[in-house]
């Protein structure tokens, strides 16, 4: 694999130098943090001597600039730390580390973006969401439990899933349409608690970055966006421990140095206990009652030398419900991911990861005459080799290969009583995906900036198995038996990435943007919220790949020094291979599911506003989207564009943040977005004694209008250089907005002639108090 | 019976751990052209036979569903037999000489001005209930003491067996849909919960219950599950489906409704 790797990189190599004659040295090193001796994601090196010259830290916090003979100052910066520049006299190629030191003076400073300061500006790429896990904090949220998931759903063009659920909606896109990577590791199912909380537990993270537009070469799977989630290393300098103690969770850090400025290592991990709560109902069918969840984050570094270094990671989560003994569900995740990083020389950066993900449930109920369990799994090995080169200042390539196995279980039923229970094992799916891709990254000027690459992807279902083939009613016509291992169908797809940006003037530029994306893992859900027993199917000969273009264009502009940023993005999607389900369509336990879906080509389109502040006491965004998503399937509607389920038409948010002094912080968000489209009844009639709902289309209807405003206030305890404190209290949904969960359509209790729309609510003024403690 | 638990489980949580609250709301919901709804029941038991033909009423207006009067309703058979129907009552047509034979195949056709609506259905051969017995499942079972009725039959071998049950209080039939078939399960002995949820369904001492078991062609069987999905007999809000639908009807040119030829056989209990 290595060995494959180097001959792409030697032709590569070939042909980029043989175009350059000039003396040239490279500096490179590392950028990283003063105090805890962990590498920064994003940091700015430049050189101020030359002013067009200037790079950014890869994820690993590594850099490298080439460029002519000369001696230069040339300066780190992050945003949250003191700037650090040195003097270089560049005769011959050399290292130089930076190690930053956090900004003292919090107050001036408090950071709502990792980014550099005129990012919003310069960066080519568009539509590009990083979030600082120490913002978040700040944000008031559902049960004080800080959410990276919740966050983000407050960014314009990302919308939440619906009340309380951590799935989220990306510029049209359907919530399986996400590429969520914890470490490079797929994340198949990112809810704890039936979407209530998510799966990351923010003092785990390091850097959090959304590629809502276009995203770079490296990725691909998923239509709509991409979620990078790098979790942190621990600090290679000293042993901390750092910890939460919520209403309803707690959590606890440590990390340490493993050899000091060589290596360290981070464990934290979280457990909800909402369940002490049901002990207190006086119903026995409540009290003896399960509802918890837990998760694990680990991650160890070492750095063998200067140029090897090695990075193993690993997450594991559970939750647990369980009613009256009667009735046991568990599910969650375990990701596991093993890199090496090698710099193969100055210029040239190699990373190479094994991956390991997994999702399940497990179900287990006990009737006495009836008792049984139901397992379900999804799994995936990863084997990934990326490389950056860094050729000069103008040019930077990155290229590389992945391969994925996919080894999917269904369902499986087992009986532990010998009736009641039909045992069941729906058949096993295999699947093998590779990509290969390259991307260069070209800056001729100041002021324009091109990415463009191409990947190209493959994805192959596998057999051992039998795959059936259907007619337009959905009856199985025949039926093909695959050997293991066999190939049963291959698709190929090429996937074209460009990214322009143009700087009009220190204040403004103008980006455009065109990518293609394909996915080939589906999740079949049908029901109002995400559930932990939705299925993921692969394509196969009945499902095709889903195909993705899309197409934006933006304008950049910041104000008052950098302080104001403001973004407009318009953008146009064309999809083909969209699935939706038939009328009355079984999705459980249902050998022939792929029966019972439809196919059709969709299209979303929208503006996108954005205006954020940075700095200063208050500080925050606004954010506003004016969208449209819709599918067109032969079999709905007559054929007709129709609304999908996450269209909606205006989505806004407003978060500010308030530091009242240098202790208080107050906090608010406000939300609001047009309900989602759903099928409600036109009329009713009579049958088999009841009374039914008579349908005439599909989403034809509007969810109410769904808005919310909630509060926050963090309160910061005394600091000291070996502990701190803080509270921190939030009320969700402050004016207790009796916002529609769900609406269903009954007799009147009262009037038995009358027929009455009945709408759920979930919350209504939850208030919550945690406890942070760093020592 | 698996898919209910789990659905149950979920549903239960949200309730009890989220507070949630429920009230009534306005809806603009839209106005529709009246549609035929046709109900029709052949059972291997004597006739007459009815066939009922009534529309569909917009969602304010009152449970008063409006009759179809003066339409031709023919039944006929694959042994030759045919019969036009008379209307009895104002939408009621009876079937007076037909005989429900398990085996045959029956076609409906209903006119109604220059509409005319075809369903074809095959009646299967009955199956017998073993017993009725009580079972509790505690808190699972409809509300209070939990207990239910579980209905145990045995299904003939070979596969393609599809089943009904009606179940009967007090002479009271209770509203939900349950069915069951033999797709993952051939040739065994069956138990199935009659657990209704959403309506309350308390059993006590002394009540008298009767149950029906139907047998089904496929495409009734068809309409009968799709009718469960979205009649409440199946989730709460949590597990709504997000496109519900009318159910799928073995009758042609766009009608509502059933064409139903069963061969039924009962039982019945005292509770004790």
């Amino acid at each position: 694999m290595k060995k494959r790797g180097l001959f792409i990189l030697a032709i590569f190599c070939l042909f980029a130098f043989s175009m350059y004659a000039q003396t040239k040295y490279t500096i490179s090193g590392y950028v990283k943090d003063e105090k805890t001796g962990e590498e920064l994601i994003g940091a700015t090196i430049f050189i101020r001597e030359l002013q067009t010259v200037g790079t950014v830290t890869n994820a690993y916090g590594f850099y490298s600039i080439t460029t002519t003979e000369g001696d230069y100052t040339v300066t780190a910066q992050f945003i949250g730390y003191e700037p650090q520049s040195v003097t270089i006299a560049l005769r011959k190629n050399s290292k130089s580390n930076f190690t930053l030191n956090e900004n003292v003076n919090e107050l001036e400073e408090v950071v709502v973006s990792a980014e550099r300061q005129d990012e919003n500006i310069t960066k080519i790429q568009m539509g590009v969401e990083k979030i600082n896990v120490k913002t978040i904090e700040k944000i008031p949220v559902l049960f004080g439990e800080k959410d990276i998931l919740k966050a983000i759903q407050l960014m314009p063009g990302v919308k939440a899933a619906g009340e309380g659920n951590s799935g989220f909606y990306v510029r049209g896109g359907a919530a399986d349409q996400n590429l969520i990577l914890l470490d490079e590791a797929t994340v198949y199912n990112a809810s704890h608690l039936l979407g209530f909380f998510s799966v990351f537990n923010s003092d785990a993270l390091k850097d959090v970055t959304l590629y809502k537009g276009s995203q770079p070469s490296e990725y691909g799977g998923r239509l709509s966006s991409v979620l990078d989630i790098k979790m942190q290393e621990g600090s290679n300098q000293k042993f901390g421990v750092e910890g939460g103690i919520g209403l309803i969770s707690s959590r606890l850090k440590i990390d340490g140095p493993i050899e000091k400025d060589k290596g360290s290592f981070t464990i934290s991990g979280r457990r909800t206990y909402a369940d002490l709560f049901l002990k207190l109902s006086k119903y026995s069918s409540v009290n003896q009652s399960k509802l918890y969840f837990y998760d694990l984050n680990a991650k160890a570094n070492y750095h063998i030398n200067k140029k090897n270094r090695i990075l193993i990671s690993g997450y594991f989560g559970r939750d647990v419900l369980g009613f009256e003994d009667r009735i046991g569900v568990d599910w969650g995740n375990i990701t596991g991911t093993l890199r090496w990083n090698h710099l193969i020389n100055d210029k040239i950066f190699a990373n190479t990861s094994v991956i390991f993900s997994n999702y399940d449930y497990n179900i287990h109920t006990d009737f006495g005459s009836t008792e049984g369990d139901i397992i379900s799994r999804i799994q995936n090995y990863n084997i990934k080799q990326d490389f950056q080169f860094f050729k000069n200042s103008k040019n930077k390539y990155k290229f590389g290969f992945n391969s994925i196995y996919h080894n999917i279980i269904p369902g499986v039923i087992t009986a532990e009583t010998d009736y009641s229970i039909s045992e069941l094992d729906l058949p096993h799916k295999y699947a093998w995906e590779n990509a290969v891709y390259i991307s260069h990254e070209y800056k001729p000027d100041n002021l324009l900036g091109i990415e463009y690459g191409i990947r190209l992807s493959s994805f192959s279902t596998l057999g051992p198995g039998e795959f059936y083939s259907y007619n337009s009613s959905g009856e199985t016509t025949y039926i093909t038996t695959y050997g293991s291992g066999e190939f049963v169908k291959t698709y190929l797809n090429i996937e074209p990435r460009l990214a322009i940006k143009y700087i009009i003037n220190t204040k403004s530029s103008f980006k455009a943007m065109y990518g293609r994306n394909t996915q080939n893992l589906h999740l079949i859900s049908n029901s109002t919220s995400g559930n932990p027993t939705d299925l993921w199917i692969p394509s196969s000969n009945n499902v095709k790949p889903e195909i993705a273009d899309q197409f934006s264009l933006g304008y950049f502009r910041n104000s008052k020094n950098n302080t104001y940023e403001f973004s407009t993005e318009i953008y146009y999607k064309y999809l083909q291979n969209q699935i939706d389900y038939k009328d009355g369509a079984e999705l459980r336990f249902n050998e022939s599911v792929e029966s019972q879906l439809l196919f059709g080509m969709g299209r979303a389109y929208g503006m996108e506003f954005s205006l954020r502040k940075k700095y200063g006491k208050l500080n925050g965004w606004i954010g506003y989207t004016l969208a449209r998503t819709e599918k067109k399937i032969d079999e709905i509607n007559n054929g007709e564009y129709y609304p999908s389920k996450q269209d909606r038409t205006h989505d806004i948010s407003i978060v500010g943040i308030y530091d009242l002094s240098k202790k208080i912080t107050l906090s608010a968000s406000w939300v609001y977005y047009t309900g989602n489209a759903v099928t409600f009844p036109s009329g009713k009639y009579e049958v088999a004694g009841q009374v039914v709902n008579y349908y005439t289309e599909r989403n034809g209807y509007r969810m109410p209008a769904y808005h919310r405003l909630d509060l926050g206030m963090t309160l910061q305890r005394k600091k000291t250089e070996k502990f701190e404190s803080s509270w921190n209290f939030s009320l969700y949904n402050a004016y207790g907005r009796e916002n529609a969960y769900s609406i269903t359509f009954q007799e009147d209790p009262s009037d038995p002639l009358k027929t009455q729309a009945v709408q759920t609510t979930l919350f209504r003024w939850i208030p919550s108090i945690t406890y942070n403690f760093k020592f | 019976m698996k898919r209910h638990i789990l659905k149950f489980t979920i549903e239960a949580v949200f309730i009890f751990l989220f507070f949630s609250c429920e009230k009534v709301i306005e809806i603009d919901l839209n106005i529709s052209e009246p549609k035929i709804v046709i109900e029709s029941e052949i059972s291997n038991q004597p006739g007459p036979y009815t066939v009922r033909l009534t529309e569909t009423v917009n969602f304010r207006e009152e449970n008063a569903f409006p009759t179809l009067s003066k339409a031709t309703v023919r039944i006929y058979d694959d042994a030759g037999n045919t019969e036009t129907l008379t209307e009895t009552i104002t939408g009621f047509y009876n079937a007076n000489a037909i005989q429900g034979t398990p085996g045959r195949t029956y076609t409906l056709e209903v006119t109604t001005g220059e509409n005319t609506y075809k369903a074809v259905s095959t009646m299967p051969p009955p199956v017998n209930i073993d017993t009725l017995t009580v079972e509790n499942t505690g808190s699972f079972g409809p509300a209070g003491n939990g207990e239910t009725i579980n209905v145990q039959f045995t299904d003939p071998t070979g596969k393609n067996n599809y089943y009904r049950f009606v179940l009967i209080i007090n002479g009271i039939e209770q509203d939900g849909v349950f069915i069951d078939n033999d797709e993952l399960q051939d040739g065994e002995i069956k138990n199935l919960l009659l657990t209704n949820y959403s309506e309350n369904t308390k059993l006590n001492t002394g009540d008298y219950v009767t149950v029906l078991l139907q047998t089904l062609d496929k495409s009734t069987y068809e309409y009968f599950r799709t009718l469960r999905q979205i009649s409440g007999s199946e989730g709460g809000p949590m597990e709504q489906s997000t496109s519900p639908a009318n159910p799928i009807s073995n009758i042609n040119n766009g009608a509502l409704g059933y064409f139903n030829t069963c061969a039924v056989t009962s039982k019945s209990i005292i509770i004790p």
